[in-house]
């Protein structure tokens, strides 16, 4: 039963939240081929593409598919109640996004084009393939969390698609002020790839992993409103 | 049919749908805190309010006009790619084929109504910031520079994107073009060379202005510093052309899906 469902969400979402993961993943091992061509080591930007551009494409899609339903009307009178729907669809995308990543991250340590952070360095190897998954996983999960509360709270998918667009320049633009505050360090999302010698890397990824967890239940608690869903869906 | 009063209305139209929309205002505001606040914590090029006297008045106007075109930019067109999917899922894009109103015309409405109105809360902060300028420096020519580095740095670049962004939707999945078009908007406007990956950054093809900032008015706080007035010219002349072709394209798309119905 739950397999259907789940199935089932996936179609209605569409082929669309399916390809896009693949498509971006296809796109830089592409132009990583350039750039290998171009006796440019494309390391970084791999990482880049797994840490920068991955998650933010799933916090884009979660803000679109989560404010807008064409039959939410209909949802809502269901006695399902659409929170439960919407929690189901953000972490199939999720999911789906992180398969992606982690089968990326392991044709990238195949291809010994891994981009290690300074504080992985001396670790042994297993170990640090495990822990340079939080490399994407973070920033998922903090731009997944935002992309739902975003949301919710603007009831626009452009909004917030435009919010998080503008929080990921200005975090790129002002790495070194993000890498040097001490209150900023928590929501630096893109340090492996910006930043790869700072020496609190791990620290950050668990607090960049904490904020989105503690996000996901107020963006959850905003899924209830129906009246907030009814009207995003009329203003757009 | 003469066409003009079609062009009007749909611009008009568009432009009063834009504006009243709270995503516009939310986007765009939240966009300028990000920007105050780096202004705010920056110490080096990025901030130009604490050179005010200690640059030529064209550079800081310059330079204010860079920060300004640095990242709204992006809000304009996030914006402004759900503009012609809308009229698919409203169900209105058929209403208008059956009207005597020309495609072409239509449009071009909705190109220049929805771009002008996206670009309302940018100019209300660019104008903020020249008004804290003139009022530091006291000098009538700061009102004249402002005009002219906003018609010269940021308008090609917006017509630029504001084409991409209306007509790249009618092939691609919003949300799709969306993270495409911020990474692209790192990647050809910010990302130096020295970094070996080919980029757009360093041509002047450079929306953000690169090129007409720095051989216009001799200063830019993008990658590229030194630039003639021609390559100035010839960076505008570009951006304007391919906004033209874009638009060209688009209603030749829509004209042959129409065609296929």
């Amino acid at each position: 039963m739950h397999v259907d469902r789940l199935r089932y969400e996936l179609q209605l979402m569409g082929k669309r939240v399916i390809l896009t993961p693949i498509l971006v993943m296809l796109g830089f091992a592409a132009f990583a081929g350039l750039l290998a061509y171009l006796h440019v080591m494309p390391a970084r930007f791999l990482s880049g593409g797994l840490e920068m551009i991955l998650p933010l494409s799933a916090g884009v899609i979660v803000a679109t598919v989560i404010s807008h339903d064409p039959a939410i009307e209909l949802q809502l009178t269901m006695p399902r109640k659409y929170d439960v729907t919407g929690i189901r669809r953000l972490g199939l995308i999720a999911a789906w996004t992180a398969i992606i990543a982690v089968l990326s991250s392991f044709i990238i340590s195949l291809l010994q084009l891994t981009f290690e952070p300074a504080q992985l360095k001396s670790w042994s190897a297993p170990l640090q393939l495990l822990a340079s998954q939080l490399t994407w996983l973070a920033p998922l999960l903090w731009l997944v969390a935002v992309g739902l509360c975003l949301a919710m709270l603007t009831r626009s998918r452009s909004a917030s698609g435009a919010i998080m667009c503008g929080i990921w320049l200005i975090e790129i633009l002002f790495k070194d002020y993000f890498a040097s505050t001490s209150w900023l360090k928590p929501v630096f999302l893109f340090p492996s790839t910006l930043t790869p010698g700072i020496d609190f890397w791990l620290t950050n990824r668990i607090e960049v992993i904490v904020i989105a967890l503690v996000l996901l239940p107020p963006g959850w608690l905003l899924l209830r409103n129906p009246e907030g869903l009814l009207k995003g869906s009329s203003e757009e | 049919m003469n066409q003009l009063p079609v062009f009007f209305g749909a611009a008009a139209y568009e432009f009063r749908m834009q504006i009243r929309r709270r995503a516009v205002w939310i986007t765009m505001i939240l966009l300028i805190l990000l920007i105050a606040f780096a202004l705010s914590r920056s110490t080096g090029n990025f901030n130009v309010f604490l050179g005010l006297n200690n640059y030529p008045l064209q550079t800081i106007i310059a330079n204010w006009t860079d920060i300004i075109n640095a990242i709204l930019p992006i809000g304009v067109g996030v914006l402004l790619a759900d503009r012609l999917p809308r009229d698919r899922r409203m169900r209105v894009d058929e209403l208008f084929t059956s009207m005597p109103g020309a495609l072409s015309s239509r449009l071009m409405g909705k190109y220049m109504g929805s771009m002008l109105a996206t670009l309302v809360p940018m100019f209300a902060f660019y104008c903020t910031g020249i008004g804290y300028i003139f009022s530091q420096v006291q000098q009538p020519q700061v009102l004249w520079l402002a005009v002219e580095t906003f018609a010269a740095i940021v308008l090609p670049g917006i017509l630029f994107i504001s084409a991409f962004s209306i007509a790249c939707p009618a092939i691609l999945w919003v949300p799709l073009y969306q993270f495409l078009f911020v990474g692209y908007w790192f990647w050809g406007n910010w990302l130096g060379a020295r970094t070996g990956i080919p980029t757009l950054s360093d041509t002047i093809l450079t929306p953000a202005g690169t090129y007409i900032s720095s051989g216009f008015f001799g200063d830019s706080i993008f990658p590229v510093q030194n630039a003639t007035v021609w390559q100035g010219i010839e960076s505008m002349l570009l951006m304007l052309s391919i906004a033209v072709f874009v638009m060209v394209v688009l209603w030749s798309y829509l004209k042959w899906q129409q065609a296929r119905q």
